[in-house]
């Protein structure tokens, strides 16, 4: 029975794989799937109505060999940002 | 568990947060992990991760790693970096404990059979 925080991390294994898994290469998240997690996981990224192209933004800042395709480790990158961005927010 | 599948981005971000926090308050800087709540952390939170992991077990030499600002305390985002290094290690666990190898599966991570 894994602790709460052992739980978590492997929360981010079994999110990235939600939406990986659903179509192509199983480890990747093409510019589609990485929407689609985007739009399901954290939608108040993509409600900034001054830039239409957030998405492809995001992916581009975050696909770091710049394949086009986001895979495990850059989602992790993503996911730091993530948090570091949350946690600022509980301290304001 | 059957948790696992409902997991959330969020509910997964908050707990790893809370946890910080939850060791980070209990003296010296409050937003911030010195090596003896590093040590409690670790040993409370991740007993099943410590057991499987090198990285985890030698907590100087860890902490050293991660204080990547050299000020002797671990902040969030050193933390931070520490969590995703942990889920690709988790991940790759998974994959070598896999019960199917012609297909992509995952076995348990990290936490051990």
């Amino acid at each position: 029975m894994v602790t709460k925080l052992e739980g978590a991390v492997n929360c981010l294994v079994t999110v990235f794989h939600k939406y990986s898994l659903a179509s192509g290469h199983y480890h990747t998240l093409s510019k589609d799937k990485f929407r689609k997690l985007l739009e399901t996981e954290i939608p108040e990224v993509l409600k900034n109505p001054k830039d239409p192209k957030t998405v492809e933004k995001i992916l581009k800042e975050v696909d770091s060999n710049k394949d086009g395709m986001i895979n495990f480790e850059e989602f992790l990158f993503l996911a730091t940002r993530l948090l570091v961005d949350a946690h600022d927010a509980t301290h304001e | 568990t059957s948790t696992m599948e409902s997991c959330t981005l969020k509910d997964c971000l908050k707990i790893i947060i809370d946890t910080f926090h939850q060791y980070s308050g209990q003296g010296g800087d409050p937003d911030a992990l010195n090596k003896k709540e590093m040590k409690q952390l670790l040993t409370k939170e991740m007993p099943h991760f410590i057991k499987n992991s090198k990285d985890l077990q030698c907590v100087p030499h860890l902490f050293q790693e991660l204080d990547t600002n050299q000020d002797h305390d671990i902040n969030f985002k050193e933390y931070a970096v520490m969590i995703a290094r942990l889920a690709m290690a988790s991940h790759e666990k998974m994959h070598e404990n896999a019960p199917d190898k012609d297909h992509h599966s995952h076995g348990p991570g990290l936490e051990g059979k």
